[in-house]
This record gives structure tokens, sequence and C-alpha cells, in this order.
């Protein structure tokens, strides 16, 4: 079984590899990988280096968020890149390797991805709202960052806003 | 028995104050737990929540005394109640910015309506350059956002500034 990794554990910090064998090891990980995600409170999203997997697979299900949101429902997405990205949201986000804490955060508005399913059939899929802002937190794990190095303050803000 | 005291710290900005005042805490074994600063142009103020043995506390107010009289900060403390000490404020759902030309009243227009609606402040700042004023705001809206995005919209025209609200959707990613 894997163990959900929390601050300050290292393993988060690293970038993760790309994917490239698409066989029986990665759909057992990829459930895992769900369990693991659905067994946080609140959870709709989460990304293989929060299990110790440094490989580029994340999940995302806005249908499990608190609120209602337009989403995809469950999506399994094996080495994501944002191709396309537009206009600039605050939110507020948590995240499971990062019990506790919550910080406004802003991020795109809208992106497309694109990405690979389990058995590496590419995919394309444009998004906007609270589901962009889950994809791009979870392609952030993957390249060792968390949402904390993102936090904006009310000062930030006005510093933004001044530019 | 662990007690939480309030700490007000300000003076005239210079490097070293964090230091300086986390030093004197450390001496005195008040543990740091919650604080925030802000540097407004040359003036520097601090808040913290510490923790200290209840037998700790004339040391500390000792402690406090000799830093004001070395450093020239003004030092207030204040012992917390359990209930205080233990209340976590609610989250903020909602970031509300202003900008537009200085004039008077502008953050009284715009706090007068949430305070009607009775939506808290959570965090507040505000900056005026020249002839331009902005001011960032979150704020606890819960299902009173509609109303307060209509309230904040008749102020945007009577003051002519232009009032974003920007609703926090949120979740543990």
């Amino acid at each position: 079984m894997y163990e959900l990794l929390t601050l300050p554990d290292e393993r988060l910090r690293q970038k993760s590899q790309s994917v490239i064998q698409f066989d029986e090891s990665l759909y057992k990980f990829v459930d895992d990988l769900e369990q693991a995600m659905l067994a946080g409170a609140g959870g709709v999203g989460i990304a293989a280096p929060q299990l110790g997997v440094l490989q580029r697979i994340v999940i995302v299900d806005c249908s499990l968020g608190l609120h209602k949101n337009k989403n995809h429902g469950r999506l399994i997405m094996v080495n994501p890149e944002i191709i396309a990205q537009d206009g600039e949201v605050l939110g507020r986000e948590g995240c499971l390797s990062v019990p506790e804490w919550v910080g406004t955060v802003p991020r795109a508005r809208q992106i497309s991805v694109r990405y690979q399913d389990v058995q590496g059939k590419a995919h394309e899929l444009s998004t906007k709202a609270f589901e962009a802002r889950v994809i791009q937190h979870e392609i952030d794990h993957l390249d060792g960052i968390l949402f904390i190095d993102k936090v904006v303050s009310t000062k930030d803000l006005i510093r933004r806003m001044d530019t | 028995m662990n007690q939480s005291i309030l700490l007000s710290i300000s003076g005239k900005d210079r490097a070293g104050i964090v230091r300086d005042v986390s030093e004197v805490l450390l001496g005195a074994q008040a543990n740091i737990e919650d604080s925030s600063m802000a540097v407004l142009r040359g003036r520097f103020t601090m808040m913290l929540i510490v923790a200290l043995e209840d037998s700790g506390l004339s040391g500390l107010k000792a402690a406090l005394a000799e830093l004001e009289q070395r450093t020239g900060l003004t030092v207030q403390s204040q012992v917390l109640s359990a209930d205080e000490a233990g209340h976590i404020p609610e989250e903020p759902d909602c970031v509300i910015t202003v900008s537009g030309a200085d004039k008077p009243g502008i953050v009284f227009a715009v706090t007068d309506v949430m305070a009607e609606l009775g939506v808290s402040v959570a965090d507040v700042s505000t900056r005026a350059r020249g002839d331009v004023y902005m001011m960032a705001l979150e704020a606890v809206a819960g299902d009173k956002l509609s109303a307060l995005q209509a309230k904040l919209a008749d102020i945007s025209e009577k003051l002519s500034v232009s009032i974003e609200v920007h609703q926090l959707d949120d979740g543990v990613m």
C-alpha cells in the first residue's frame, strides 16, 4: 500500500518522469491512486508524487466537489501538458499533502490540456473555472510545485493591480 | 498550564526588529504561534500570539519592558481568554478589489454595505499612490454574496471606482 506524503517530504518537491509503459502495473497504480484520492476528505484531485511515485499521472474528479460546478467527471491524465491558457481567476486551494492549510491562489481561468489515457491514447480537453484550477494544481505537483508557492495576500493583490 | 498572550509591537522600521523580538521571546520561553507583520511607509508593526507557561508571565513582561527601553519599540501585551485563544476565524470565500481615483469615503462605502449584510472582513490592504487608490479585501460572504455584488455595483457607479468581486471556489486537491 502507498502512503500519502505530506510536507515536508522531499519527494513532493521533485520533478516526475514521463510515463512510457502503458501496462498492467500502470492500471494497478491508477486504481491505488484513485483510492487514495477518495480516502482524503473532500479530495477532488491527486497526483502520483503525492504517493511518492514520481511519474506524470494525475486524477481529477470535480464531481466530488463540495460546490456544484461544471466538470468532465473523473479524468485520468497521463503525461498531461497545458497547451493553452487564458485569463486569471482567484480561488481558495487546499491540498491533501499540505493538511490544515488553505490559501488564495491565482490560476488561468481557462486551459487546454493534452494528455494520454491509461492505454496511451492521446486526448485534448478544454475546460475552465474550478476544473481548470484543479488540473493546474495537480500538474504543478508533477513539477514539484505546491500551491503554497503561489499563495497571494491582499498586499500581493494590490501590487498586481498596480502593474 | 499554558496561556496565550497577544503582543502588539510597533516602531520605526529598520533591519533586525523581528530578530530582536524573537530573541527576547526565546529567552522568556514564549513560543511564537500565529503572527503577522506589516510595514506601512517607514513604520513597522506586528502582532503575535505567543504561548507561555503560567509561571513565565512576569519574566516575559520584564523582558518586554527591557526590549522597549533598549530598542524604542512600543510593546503592548494582553493575556487572551481560552475562548479567544481557541477561536479560528472563518475562511474567506471572496476577494473584492477596488481601484480608481482617490476620494474620501471609498473604504467606508464598501465596508458599510458589507457590515449592513453582516459580511465580515477577513483581511484588507489599501494603498494610495498619487491620485490612484487601490483596495483588496478578503471577506466571508456566505449566502450574502449576490446581495453584496448588487450593492457594490451601486457603489462602483456612485463613486466611479472599479469594483470586482471574485468568488473563491475551493477544494482539496
